[in-house]
């Protein structure tokens, strides 16, 4: 306790403290660029290189962002020069002393607004970065029913409590960097493809991380910089964001919208689903949001059994930061897309939402027309009414949301552990920042090699001692993360037995043994989760959330405190995107809630008492587990949505739900 | 998030800080809960802050007659968990407990929320419906200025350069003096949607007085003057509750922006007009 280091804790003699000039224009011509001692685009022209979660090569390399802004400037906040001196008061003071000449031009800051416009970059034909059809072709069925609708999820920042932050510091052979991150790997593969170096030549070590959600997954232009920053002075450069740089920069989650039409028989049997799902990626291209709108896409149908379905999913390019993952990432819009549908066509039916769920759920395993592969859907929904005492919750106009798990379990990740002078050192590649992996990695080295757990130390990420490794994103850690750790654990067991015959924990304790594996895994680790939730709403259309309770398949629950935690905690943000959460733009691209306070970070006056329950129904993966981190922002947004649509009387189509819109 | 250079004086007197601020470019410091956050954001940058916060005997709450007078140093916190201030002037009470966080509260003083006169604070509006009055004190010597000529604009008031708060006097709740104070938030967010002040002399069915002031929906906190006329002299009703709140969303200038459009917080004003006057009624009527 109290041993915490976080980047900025971390001192290194001599060190400069960096500052990036930003943007004031969502889009203009960059005139020029005059200052003491920067860095600008005209000496660092490199590429935005992506890695991490949901990467993606760019369609277009035009179309990647760069580091420094040249020529042009495509979103308010985008990093234009960098100022460097050895306190950060004075870095803030030079920002100041740059000056930046800009014509601006007619920015586009909404999806609507981008398609319809002229495009944005020059030498491009049109703003849609990408376009897909994911599903089968069909004619439209002969239907009794069709409903239609527009569904929105604002754009939002992860807010983790420690914002991103760097040191980069070069001893004239390799450059080490300390960072904040969900991934040691991803940085390092990052900043040698950005700055072409040799990966021999870089080493990143990963500070104690303060949270992430997603953003602390990939590559961003500031760590490029300061990469290069520290090559070029010889001295350790420090850069750590500010609240107001992570609303204004940092890549921003959600930003989708989708139109979905779904035919239904009377009895509510659905025949079919067309749509499109639109996801606002932001000024470049690359990265994630090439990959959000099919990836939504796949996943739409949720646990329902539908033969036929068709989406058109498409990245549209708009004059605001790089679209990202936060918390979900994808999951939490698909199932907003379905679960909004299922509301209206119960109602429309005047049928039970309930009973239209599990009306249209298989008792066998499933795999739909645009690829999600699904378990037996209705044992567990039928359970969940149960353990959720919907009938109860119902009198009280109770919202219900129900929804598959998709976690990112391809393609494995590694893991290390060593074994030496009675001490147990384990490295993950996936890195944690602040879920607790070195419970579960303590549990799983007991249960497998016998060793007592407090001889058990997880270690921060560090490129150095773990040669390969994926990340910490997409409800992965327990079950990609966990499989490697066991299978180290086998394999370290099997040396043993092959050098010494029968296993002993304690032999195996006295000596040295080094075990490192790539588990791989392949296909879709799906589970179920549902939620319910119930709300009051007064005159003024301020929303009070009664009760909220979560019903998860786990598989195997390998810590329930960290399990309790992690879902509580969800379950907030997911009040928080339901109700407060949104970033919002002027019509000329400037961020209006640029202060945490505006932002809508949910805080804990507002929260209801959670209760969390629990399936275990074990898995495939040889310790059982199954995905957690992002059920709770998937599922909460869906029961509360509901709640407050039952409450209100009046139609949710969007989040966060407007105060003013359910105002009398 | 790191303020520009400044020099800090930290006097002991209110004699020698009053001195200091013949600077041009100085600024009182009081609890740093509205300050501080715009010099780190650099929304405004001083040459000179003058901390007044180690000048003992500032933050007194003294009990008269007929009137409680306040130290500008006075916390948030403590006004709001003041006894005396719970039983003799409510209105203050109940404001202060709505103000921001705990951590803020704390910290944060009325002479500073007073002073700052962001049209969004919570106390101006609960200082011009008690009638306040404010002594400014300068090397030229003291004057007192009336609640409704001290809040000029946003971020302004009638407090000149070289001028400190040095107190705040507001009468003892009378008899048959009813109140509320009412404030709409929108989440988690800081500031008011909008905000109502309300104070009633209340004399059997009849509203004899009204003084009734709005925070978050104009430039700066003011009287709703023709709400208050309305109801003057009237027999409560609901009705006439209502018609009040009507009066002063007509009346009351506020901007779309991140927190609501205007027409929502017009509607929310009158809302909160006419709960903060049944509110205020119900609680003037059932005292003695």
């Amino acid at each position: 306790m109290g041993k915490g280091q976080y980047v900025d804790d971390i001192m290194l003699p001599n060190m400069l403290y960096m500052g990036v000039v930003r943007s004031t224009y969502a889009r203009a011509k960059l005139i020029k660029v005059s200052g003491k001692d920067i860095i600008d685009g005209n000496e660092l022209k490199a590429l935005r290189a992506s890695v991490g979660e949901g990467a993606a090569t760019a369609s277009n390399l035009d179309l990647m962002e760069p580091i420094l802004a040249r020529d042009m400037v495509y979103y308010v906040g985008q990093p234009v020069a960098a100022v460097f001196s050895g306190d950060r008061y004075s870095a803030e003071d030079r920002i100041a002393d740059v000056e930046v000449e800009y014509e601006p031009l007619k920015a586009f800051n909404t999806v609507k607004a981008a398609m319809e416009g002229k495009p944005i970059h020059p030498g491009t034909s049109s703003n849609v970065l990408r376009e897909t059809v994911v599903g089968n072709a069909f004619d439209d069925p002969k239907a009794d029913v069709v409903v239609e609708d527009e569904l929105t999820n604002e754009r939002i920042m992860p807010n983790p409590i420690e914002t991103r932050g760097i040191i980069a510091d070069y001893d004239g052979k390799r450059l080490t960097i300390y960072i904040s991150t969900q991934s040691v790997h991803s940085i390092k593969r990052g900043i040698c493809s950005s700055l072409k170096l040799n990966p021999d030549d870089v080493h990143v070590i990963q500070a104690d991380t303060g949270g992430g959600f997603g953003s602390k997954g990939g590559l961003y232009p500031e760590y490029v910089i300061a990469a290069y920053a520290a090559m070029k002075f010889k001295r350790p450069v420090k850069w750590i964001e500010t609240r107001r740089e992570h609303l204004l920069a940092t890549n921003a989650g959600r930003g989708v919208h989708g139109r979905m039409k779904l035919f239904a028989d009377r009895s509510g049997k659905l025949l079919a689903l067309r749509g499109e799902i639109t996801v606002d990626s932001g000024a470049f291209g690359g990265g994630m949001a090439e990959f959000t709108a099919s990836y939504i896409a796949m996943q739409v149908t949720g646990p329902y059994m539908i033969e036929k379905a068709s989406i058109t999913a498409r990245s549209v390019m708009t004059n605001k930061p790089v679209q990202g993952p936060y918390r979900g990432a994808g999951r939490p819009e698909a199932a907003f897309m379905m679960e909004r549908m299922m509301d209206m066509l119960a109602d429309r039916l005047k049928i039970d939402p309930v009973k239209l769920r599990l009306l249209n759920m298989s008792d066998k395993p499933f795999k739909s027309p645009l690829g999600l592969e699904i378990d037996a859907a209705k044992p567990f929904f039928e359970k969940a009414v149960q353990e959720l005492d919907y009938e109860r919750l119902k009198g009280d106009k109770a919202g219900i949301g129900f929804f598959v798990l998709v976690p990112a379990l391809a393609p494995g990740e590694t893991a290390r552990i060593r074994i030496n002078s009675g001490k147990v050192d384990v490295w993950l590649g996936g890195n944690a920042h602040g879920q607790g992996h070195e419970v579960f990695v303590r549990k799983l080295i007991r249960e497998e090699l016998g060793i007592p757990e407090e001889l058990v130390t997880l270690n921060k990420g560090d490129t150095d001692m773990l040669q390969s490794g994926i990340g910490s994103w997409g409800s992965r850690s327990a079950i990609a993360g966990g499989a490697a750790v066991v299978s180290a654990a086998r394999k370290l067991k099997k040396d043993f037995e092959a050098k010494h015959g029968k296993f002993s924990t304690t032999e195996l304790l006295n000596g040295t043994y080094d075990s490192f594996v790539f588990e791989k895994q392949e296909g879709q680790l799906n589970s179920f989760g549902a939620n319910i939730a119930t709300a009051s709403i007064d005159r003024y259309g301020v929303v009070k959330v009664r009760e909220c309770i979560a019903y998860y398949d786990l598989g195997r629950m390998l810590n329930p405190p960290m399990v309790r935690g992690q879902i509580i905690g969800g379950m907030a943000q997911g009040i928080g995107q339901t109700l407060y959460e949104e970033l919002v733009h002027s019509d000329d691209g400037q961020l209006l809630t640029a202060s945490i306070s505006d932002a809508g970070v949910p805080i804990a006056e507002n929260m209801p008492e959670f209760i969390v329950k629990v399936a275990e129904n074990g898995s495939r993966l040889p310790h059982g587990a199954k995905g957690l981190g992002e059920a709770p922002t998937i599922g909460v947004p869906l029961a509360l949505c509901r709640a407050i649509e039952l409450v209100s009387g009046k139609r949710i189509r969007l989040t966060p739900v407007k105060q003013e819109y359910l105002s009398d | 998030m790191y303020p520009p250079e400044f020099e800090y004086f930290a006097p002991n007197s209110i004699e020698d800080a009053v001195e200091a601020l013949s600077n041009e470019d100085a600024k009182v410091l009081a609890g740093g809960q509205s300050l501080l956050p715009l010099l780190k954001s650099r929304f405004a940058t001083f040459g000179k802050l003058v901390d007044i916060s180690r000048i003992t005997g500032l933050d007194y709450v003294k009990i008269e007659e007929e009137s409680i007078r306040i130290g500008p140093m006075a916390t948030i916190a403590s006004l709001e968990s003041n006894g005396d201030i719970q039983r003799l002037q409510p209105l203050i009470s109940e404001a202060a407990s709505q103000i921001a966080d705990p951590l803020v509260r704390n910290m944060g003083t009325i002479g500073g929320n007073v002073s700052h006169s962001d049209p969004a604070n919570d106390m101006p509006p609960v200082m011009l419906a008690l009638n306040a009055k404010f002594t400014a004190i300068s090397k030229s010597g003291e004057r007192s200025i009336d609640a409704e000529k001290f809040f000029v604009d946003s971020f302004q008031t009638a407090l000149e350069h070289g001028e400190i708060l040095k107190e705040i006097e507001v009468p003892v709740r009378r008899a048959g003096q009813g109140y509320s104070y009412m404030k709409l938030k929108k989440g988690s967010a800081d500031f008011s949607v909008a905000a109502v002040a309300c104070a009633l002399d209340v004399s059997g069915k009849t509203i004899k007085r009204a003084r009734i002031a709005l925070a978050s929906v104009s430039s700066k906190a003011e009287i709703a003057n023709d709400a208050c006329r309305h109801i003057e002299g009237k027999e409560f009703s609901e009705s006439l509750a209502e018609e009040a709140g009507a009066i002063a969303a007509k009346n009351a200038d506020p901007r779309s922006d991140s927190y609501g459009s205007e027409e929502y917080k017009r509607r929310a004003l009158g809302m909160l007009v006419k709960d903060s006057i049944i509110k205020a009624y119900i609680r003037g009527s059932g005292s003695i």
